[in-house]
């Protein structure tokens, strides 16, 4: 019984992890203000839920993250043309989108009623398992990749487009690159959530669910991927005591958000780097 | 010809910034752009380097037009610039702003900072330097850039007089390497003393150009910096 | 023929009050320059204090009197808690963007706990006219002539007053405004207080008119904001336009999409125009 708490909050915590280590890619390393982020999540588990009665695993969760990859690339278009707080809104708008036609395209997706009996990956051991086993490999690999050129040409963009596209480095094509690879690796732990749970409906696309992650990027620190870990940790298990307490079940919910809420309010206010950030946020 | 820009304009909301100009920076050489605040001298360079998009007007370079290329495009044809205001990358290392330009081993690096007296800085967090340091930084990065024609804007600003005269030395090496130097400056001292050729714009459009002495004894030059 | 009539008309009802919404978010952003995206959860606010005070039968004229000063203030006691600390250490707009929208889950997660997630809707007598072969009831003319009265006020007030000359002169250039000895949080303040009144009129309304549910402050600042994003930011009578499109568009839309696909019809409205026309409509800055 304890185990099996421990092992639900050890996946909670992976995928978190997943998705705050892909969305610091986008915003700490590349400075890209990117909301629509929980949506390649909800893409990801979506696109393996509808297809994976009609085929193997092996093949529906590659998809889900080739499409939610996708999706990343089409995100492209209002990261090369918009910033800061516009950029924010815009791809706000797009996970609002993906809300509504999750909810609306009842013959593809069921509507508020949601998928049920997705097929299992496998015991929630092996999920766990193989859970923290792909964080500890996508941390390397992030790791090793922002140290590579195109690693630093990221963060050049960040720090200053205009002068990195004077360096003859094509701007444009670097914030494809980087959001694909972002919105791929969220759309992986969708599958993961989606073959986990063996239930999904649109609340996956919901504004709660970003404000929690983007708590857990700015709590952690932007450009730092131990923070994002730390980060996603953190807020996993902050909102544990209020299972004990004893507060009735349809409290539990909202209080939850407002802890994230209020955190994320605290952090900005006197906090802005976070616990191991290396860049502010702007 | 290393560069020739024809026809150029650009205005800002009425303000005509730069009005149907037209320059020829010959190859080799370290040509001076001058003229009064509000001349039209960044906006020009700026077209040049296609930051900013000209309203008329086409850009050629090496005898190729380049009106259509994209910023990265034009640089990676071999222009490098700096900024009137300094625009380094100011959360990455000395280190990391200058393998942007060059992917090269930390000796060379510390080659190319010592021209700028900064060879101790590679470690240092490029938003944590002066702002004199910064510019030189600046600097620094646009040389390592593989290019064959160096734009600076304004090179002198916020640095110290010593190192000043030791810009001069960095611009005629430039020069004997066979590169073309294009620069901003108001300093005229500097202008006058390593140009081979100096432009005059005023208001926007061409005034005059020529050999240092003919710009400096033109009285249309003088009335223009002056005012009327 | 009296369908079309009837949609039109649905449209503009419900576009008048986001137009509603959509002025008191303009004026702030006009003012400020940020983003105030928890604007609908004030509406929100409203509209849930207005449902407490009928429930405990203060009657509708106090009621309405004692929402809006409630909203103005709270507007007022947000900006102060929030932004202001903010704004001293000169965050970006993006930042106060963050900080807003954290803030419009705070609140509308706390309506959510006190108030519950079950629907709400008060109760008036409501008579209903035909006109032109479509049917509006009283409420709905209440509506289209109150939005109506106070827009115009609006525009007396900013154009002919001390108060509203100042505003928009902050709103023109925050800079030059300080040195005629025009002091900026005083600015900040009040437009907060004229902005979130007006958000307190259209809870009144949306209660009213429509049901209350503790999502309906996202929604509402949806629509709001794509108006204001369509009839351009930095005009308020644009907002004004954009958000009786938006209605428009809303309620015509559905003539052929399911009635779910209204929200979905806004926001890629809002994604369209924040792509290819930020600048909306009329609005001359972005």
């Amino acid at each position: 019984m304890i185990s099996a708490y421990f092992i639900h909050l050890g996946i909670m915590f992976g995928m978190y992890a997943l998705l705050t280590l892909s969305l610091n890619l986008t915003v700490g390393y590349t400075g890209l203000l990117n909301l629509g982020h929980i949506a390649f999540f909800g893409i990801g588990a979506y696109v393996t839920a509808i297809l994976s009665p009609h085929m193997p695993l092996a093949i529906s969760i590659p998809l889900a993250v080739i499409l939610a990859a996708a999706a990343g690339t089409l995100l492209a278009l209002p990261c090369g043309k918009l910033r800061g707080d516009y950029l924010a809104l815009a791809t706000l708008g797009f996970t609002f989108i993906c809300g509504s036609i999750a909810r609306n395209w009842i013959s593809l997706t069921r509507g508020a009623l949601g998928i049920a009996g997705i097929q299992r990956m496998g015991s929630n051991t092996m999920i766990v398992v193989s859970l923290l086993a792909l964080v500890l490999v996508v941390y390397l690999i992030l790791k090793w990749f922002v140290s590579t050129p195109t690693g630093r040409v990221l963060q050049a963009v960040r720090d200053d487009e205009v002068a990195a596209a004077t360096l003859g480095k094509d701007v444009f094509k670097h914030k494809i690159l980087c959001l694909a690879i972002s919105a791929g690796i969220a759309g992986l732990a969708g599958a993961f959530y989606a073959h986990y749970i063996t239930f999904i409906d649109p609340s996956v696309f919901s504004i709660n669910e970003l404000i929690l992650l983007l708590s857990m990027l700015i709590v952690g620190g932007l450009a730092s991927l131990e923070g994002s870990i730390l980060g996603a940790l953190i807020l996993v298990l902050l909102p544990e005591p209020l299972r004990f307490i004893g507060f009735p079940s349809s409290l539990v919910g909202p209080m939850r958000a407002m802890i994230f809420a209020l955190l994320l309010l605290l952090i900005v206010l006197y906090k802005p780097r976070g616990l191991l950030g290396k860049v502010d946020l702007e | 010809m290393m560069l020739q820009a024809k026809n150029m304009s650009k205005s800002f909301g009425g303000v005509h910034a730069v009005s149907n100009c037209s320059i020829k920076i010959p190859k080799g050489k370290i040509t001076a752009l001058i003229g009064p605040n509000g001349a039209g001298k960044t906006t020009l360079f700026n077209m040049i380097s296609g930051t900013l998009p000209s309203d008329a007007g086409k850009v050629s370079f090496n005898g190729e037009d380049i009106t259509t290329l994209k910023v990265h495009e034009r640089a990676r044809k071999g222009i490098s610039r700096t900024f009137q205001m300094t625009r380094t990358f100011k959360n990455m290392t000395v280190r990391d702003n200058l393998k942007l330009a060059q992917e090269t081993t930390d000796d060379k690096l510390k080659i190319a900072l010592s021209k700028v007296r900064l060879q101790g800085f590679l470690d240092h967090i490029a938003g944590e330097l002066s702002y004199g340091q910064g510019r030189l930084l600046e600097l620094a990065r646009s040389m390592l850039l593989p290019h064959t024609f160096l734009m600076l804007d304004e090179p002198t600003a916020g640095v110290n007089p010593q190192i000043r005269q030791e810009m001069k030395k960095i611009l005629t090496d430039l020069r004997k390497e066979g590169k073309t130097v294009l620069f901003i400056e108001h300093d005229m001292d500097f202008v006058m003393s390593i140009s081979d050729h100096v432009i005059v714009l005023n208001e926007g459009k061409l005034l005059m150009e020529g050999t240092p002495k003919q710009v400096r004894s033109n009285p249309k030059v003088l009335e223009a910096y002056l005012g009327k | 023929m009296s369908v079309a009539v009837q949609l039109i008309m649905n449209g503009l009802i419900i576009g008048s009050i986001y137009a509603l919404v959509a002025t008191g978010f303009s004026l702030i952003y006009n003012v400020t320059k940020f983003v105030h995206f928890a604007h609908g959860s004030v509406v929100a606010f409203a509209a849930y204090i207005f449902y407490l005070l009928i429930k405990l039968g203060l009657g509708l004229p106090l009621s309405i009197i004692l929402t809006i000063i409630i909203a103005s203030i709270f507007g007022a006691v947000i900006d102060w808690i929030v932004y202001r600390p903010l704004r001293k250490r000169k965050a970006s707009a993006a930042v106060l963007l963050i900080a807003s929208i954290g803030l419009m889950i705070l609140l509308n997660s706390a309506i959510l706990a006190v108030a519950g997630a079950d629907v709400k809707s008060i109760p008036i007598t409501n008579p209903v006219f035909d006109v032109w072969g479509a049917r509006i009831t009283q409420l709905q003319v209440i509506i289209i002539a109150m939005v109506f009265l106070l827009l115009i006020g609006l525009y007396f007030f900013m154009k002919h007053t001390k108060l509203g000359k100042a505003m928009r002169a902050t709103a023109d250039n925050n800079a030059v405004a300080q040195t005629v000895g025009i002091n900026p949080q005083k600015m900040y303040t009040y437009v907060f207080m004229i902005g979130s009144g007006l958000a307190g009129v259209a809870g009144i309304l949306v209660g009213l008119e429509q049901n209350l549910f503790p999502e309906m402050g996202t929604s509402m600042i949806i629509k709001g904001f794509t108006g204001a994003v369509i009839g351009g930011m930095s005009s308020v009578p644009g907002s004004v336009a954009g958000s009786l499109f938006v209605g428009l568009v809303e309620n015509i839309g559905i003539w052929w999409l399911p009635s779910g696909y209204k929200d979905a019809i806004a926001f890629a409205l809002l994604f369209v125009f924040l792509l290819f026309k930020p600048k909306g409509m009329f609005g001359g800055k972005s």
